[in-house]
């Protein structure tokens, strides 16, 4: 091959050598649990869960030190266009099925299809919740450590810019305190399982009157648990929002978006940016959000009139929508499409959450993106890194704040720029005028006409 | 043609209705203060705007044309990963009748400088490195000859740093008092509210 002169190289090298290693000792990892998976046995499950742990965590922590410490610090997303995992290649496209494939089969297939990986988890399950593992406490245990796994490789990419460090460890706390530990010790200490970090509607379990029965008679203290939750959800989030935005939950503690922002990293510019997609977004997210107040309404309904109204057809109703969007769409597709459709598929087009505080961001919330003056540039690369698909670059040429429902405040955008155009930053004095300025753009589209 | 292709305040060519944009043009009358051939991103940007609205708009006769204006002078760049920003006028050699504020941080990645008239005190312009000041507030200052003191006092103003990054605004009171000998207090750090306050 000629070697080239040109400064962007058509040959760049990708991976280096060691990363090859290093990625190998990962995959090693990964090849353990899916021969448990796969033998249903655990053969010995403390010696080989720590083996597999351990390959992967130094797999991992030696791909990042070649792939960044070596380099000065600043973002680096040097070559995801090229590179199989992340450019939809032939490793994207065998991640996203072996992912899909482990959902599918968490989900839909019986207990038993995960014996191997239960008996691996097993100690640690007896270790903290005094009792074997079952499937979820499978899937928690490797959700949490994805996250943080891929939580300290996401800070050591963004080791200069502290917005993304605090914000990535405030998102590894909720998830290993709120949605791994604190479940775990209600457990140990006989109270019901329950996750703080959760609410109506994205776990429209918590609105519906068999939660409330539940919970309200259990225990003692589990009538606060879903007093909190109907807190959250009434007071909590139009509050929170107001000040800070959609980012108070979506980016910093909801575990979805946990994921979504450590794991989900590498796949961030697969998001569509298209104005049909857009609109699909927007379809789709407030159906499911209708679909969930449907739902709890009519539950809420059939518990007043004793089953009276529809009392089958809203069962099955349930029944329905927790396969459909519980299951199949905010599992399977959620996290199995990250490396085809980028990280936030679930946060975009389905979760009901998200598009109530949507909602409140883009009506009644302080914050917004500024753009700075006339400084961009047009590189686009605001648009590229946005998990959420928003063109930003569409309002940075215009000097336009981006007020935008779907955004998550991950700050990428801001932290990508090449000339610190964009700042994520809340006033109460201009609600209602956020994006009326276009401080770039000085002659109206009315005040010309094209030549004929 | 000169060094580029000579263009009047309209950006149109010595031939009617022939306009050029860009780094090729060579202004015949520049703003006072302002180069005849500047060559950037950001004035090919609003050569450009100008350039399409006098070609659409002016010579269709729907309105009539506009002159070329860049404003007060801005630009800003990256080398390598430390971002740099520049708004008014900043000069390689530092004139006689200017004075400078130059504020480095320990660690060699950050700089700001103020340049003002050493007479008047009025401000002049701001050279930045690795840290991100807020256009619209250095553009005013500079526009309306603020002095340097009131700048100083109201630096957070300016600031367009992401949240949770050091604020060295102080610290910049505080080397003009050492300098100086006066004893200035910051008081504004950033935020938005006053920002859109002060822009009002």
């Amino acid at each position: 091959m000629e070697e080239s002169i040109s400064l962007a190289t058509p040959n760049p090298t990708l991976t280096s050598g060691k990363q090859k290693i290093a990625l190998a000792l990962a995959g090693l990892g990964v090849l353990l649990l899916l021969v448990v998976w796969a033998a249903g046995n655990a053969f010995a499950p403390v010696p080989v869960l720590s083996a597999s742990l351990g390959l992967i965590c130094a797999g991992v922590w030696l791909f990042v030190r070649e792939e960044y410490l070596t380099r000065p610090e600043g973002i680096k997303n040097n070559g995801v266009w090229f590179k199989s995992l992340s450019a939809r290649g032939i490793w994207g496209w065998l991640a996203a099925i072996i992912i899909t494939g482990f959902y599918t089969v968490l989900y839909f297939f019986p207990e038993n299809w995960l014996t191997g990986l239960t008996a691996l988890f097993s100690p640690v399950s007896q270790g903290l919740r005094g009792k074997p593992a079952d499937k979820w406490f499978v899937y928690g245990s490797l959700y949490t450590l994805s996250v943080l796994v891929l939580g300290v490789k996401f800070m050591y990419k963004y080791r200069h810019n502290r917005y993304q460090l605090i914000r990535t460890v405030s998102v590894m706390f909720f998830q290993t305190g709120f949605s791994f530990l604190i479940p775990a010790f209600l457990q140990v200490m006989n109270e019901p399982e329950y996750y703080f970090t959760y609410f109506w509607p994205l776990k429209d379990y918590y609105g519906s009157p068999g939660a409330v029965q539940y919970y309200g008679h259990a225990t003692s203290l589990s009538v606060y648990f879903i007093a909190f939750s109907a807190l959250m959800t009434f007071v909590g989030t139009p509050v929170l929002t107001y000040f800070f935005g959609k980012r108070w939950y979506c980016s910093w503690v909801c575990g979805c978006g946990g994921l979504a922002e450590t794991a989900g990293d590498p796949f961030r510019h697969l998001s569509d940016k298209s104005l049909n997609a857009w609109k699909i977004e927007r379809w789709m997210i407030h159906s499911v959000l209708v679909a969930v107040v449907l739902l709890t309404g009519l539950l809420w309904l059939n518990s007043w009139q004793q089953g009276g109204v529809l009392g089958k057809f809203s069962q099955a109703y349930s029944t329905a929508y927790g396969y459909v969007l519980g299951m199949a769409f905010s599992g399977v597709v959620g996290v199995g499409f990250y490396p085809l459709m980028g990280s936030r598929v679930w946060c975009r087009f389905g979760c009901p959450q998200a598009a109530i505080l949507g909602i409140f961001q883009k009506k009644k919330s302080k914050f917004r993106i500024t753009a700075n003056g006339g400084q961009c540039i047009s590189c686009g690369n605001c648009s590229t890194y946005c998990e959420m698909g928003i063109d930003v670059r569409h309002y940075a040429q215009r000097g336009q704040d981006v007020v935008r429902a779907s955004c998550v405040g991950c700050g990428i955008c801001a932290a990508v720029c090449p000339r610190g155009v964009l700042r994520l930053e809340g006033a109460g004095s201009d609600i209602d005028q956020r994006t009326e300025q276009l401080r770039t753009v000085h002659i109206r589209l009315e005040d010309v006409k094209i030549l004929s | 043609m000169n060094r580029g292709i000579l263009v009047d305040e309209y950006l149109q060519t010595n031939i009617p209705d022939v306009f050029a944009a860009g780094d090729c043009v060579e202004l015949r009358q520049p703003n006072a203060g302002r180069r005849a051939i500047e060559a950037i991103w950001y004035t090919g940007r609003m050569m450009g705007e100008t350039a399409a609205n006098n070609i659409l708009g002016a010579v269709s006769g729907a309105k009539s044309p506009v002159r070329y204006n860049p404003g007060i002078w801005f630009n800003s760049a990256k080398f390598f990963d430390i971002e740099y920003q520049v708004y008014g006028d900043i000069r390689a050699q530092l004139p006689e009748d200017q004075a400078t504020l130059y504020w480095e941080h320990p660690g060699g990645k950050k700089s700001i400088r103020l340049n003002y008239d050493k007479a008047s005190g009025r401000i002049l312009g701001f050279n930045l490195m690795g840290v991100r000041y807020r256009h619209e507030v250095c553009d005013k200052w500079i526009a309306r000859g603020t002095p340097v003191e009131e700048v100083l006092q109201q630096l957070g103003l300016a600031n367009f740093d992401p949240e949770f990054y050091p604020q060295h605004e102080s610290e910049l009171v505080a080397l003009y008092n050492r300098q100086t000998g006066k004893s200035l207090k910051l008081k504004q750090k950033r935020g938005l509210d006053a920002v859109l306050a002060f822009l009002r």
